[in-house]
């Protein structure tokens, strides 16, 4: 089960970068370059911290496995996951609200709040594993590295 | 280093803390304050949101218990923690500005090369530059052998 995580998260930063490039074509062929603009920061932000997690759980499973948290980073992967659409419904909302098509920004606030608030728990959920995985013995070091 | 060590978890609370003046400051008074507007509070700028502050800092606090490899935890935490005070007083001269000057506001067009320019970029980059740092620590705290009775 924990074998499967790192890819798992290369997934979620993968799809991460894709759904912003739909929700960006959504706006129209014209203001999709402004669209990708206004939005690089966090989608750079998103994928390289999903990347980095994915190197993080690939060194745990290496080095200090175990069911626990297995169980507890597959938790922070779907926190993390929700946290993305949470993201791209908020950024699709905004859009709508810049080119005229939408009503005003709080659609896209609530969006971005629940975005915020998975992404929190994911984040005291990530603690977790990192003291599970610490409290588990280290595994062969020389074999590994 | 100990000082050093001990002190890196509470800096970055209050990093977090300022970290949310800032966004809640431009959040609000372009939107207006209101629940909707509770994103920019907790996490929407990553790293530099209240909450993702104290997350950081917990986290921090958790992986500098073990004794080998401290002072290169410290080390690299210092580093994660200059890059997003940096990329925060980016945003923060870039945010002033589109505030008070609308031209500022699409800095995209500005001159390659030029002051506003250079802090779009460190605004964009320094915060996944920083958190290069960030997995670069986790990986030395979880390459440390301690046992579980020395953590905790």
């Amino acid at each position: 089960m924990l074998k499967a995580l790192p890819f798992l998260w290369f997934l979620l930063a993968a799809l991460g970068a894709a759904a912003q490039f739909v929700v960006a074509s959504l706006s129209g062929a014209e203001a999709m370059g402004t669209m990708l603009f206004s939005s690089a920061s966090m989608v750079l932000i998103a994928t390289v911290s999903a990347i980095g997690m994915a190197l993080v759980y690939l060194l745990i499973q290496r080095t200090r496995p175990s069911t626990s948290v297995a169980i507890v980073g597959y938790s922070h992967l779907f926190l993390a996951g929700a946290a993305y659409v949470g993201q791209a419904v908020g950024n699709l909302e905004r859009n709508r609200y810049l080119a005229g098509t939408g009503g005003d920004m709080t659609a896209a606030g609530f969006a971005y709040t629940a975005s915020g608030l998975a992404s929190l728990l994911a984040g005291i959920v990530f603690i977790l594993a990192l003291i599970v995985a610490l409290n588990t013995r280290h595994e062969r070091l020389e074999d590994i590295f | 280093m100990n000082r050093a060590a001990t002190a890196l978890p509470w800096i970055w609370a209050t990093s977090g803390i300022l970290g949310t003046l800032h966004t809640y400051y431009f959040t609000g008074s372009q939107l207006g304050f209101s629940l909707a507007n509770l994103s920019g509070v907790i996490t929407r700028d990553q790293g530099a949101g209240l909450l993702a502050g104290i997350v950081v800092g917990l986290t921090y606090a958790v992986i500098l218990k073990p004794r080998e490899n401290r002072r290169r935890i410290t080390l690299l935490g210092y580093l994660h923690l200059a890059c997003i005070v940096g990329a925060f007083v980016a945003s923060f001269v870039h945010g002033l500005n589109a505030l008070h000057n609308s031209d500022y506001a699409w800095s995209a067009m500005a001159e390659r090369g030029s002051a506003r320019w250079f802090i779009r970029q460190a605004s964009i980059y320094l915060t996944p530059i920083g958190f290069v740092f960030y997995i670069a620590a986790l990986v030395t705290a979880l390459r440390t052998k301690t046992s579980a009775t020395e953590v905790f």
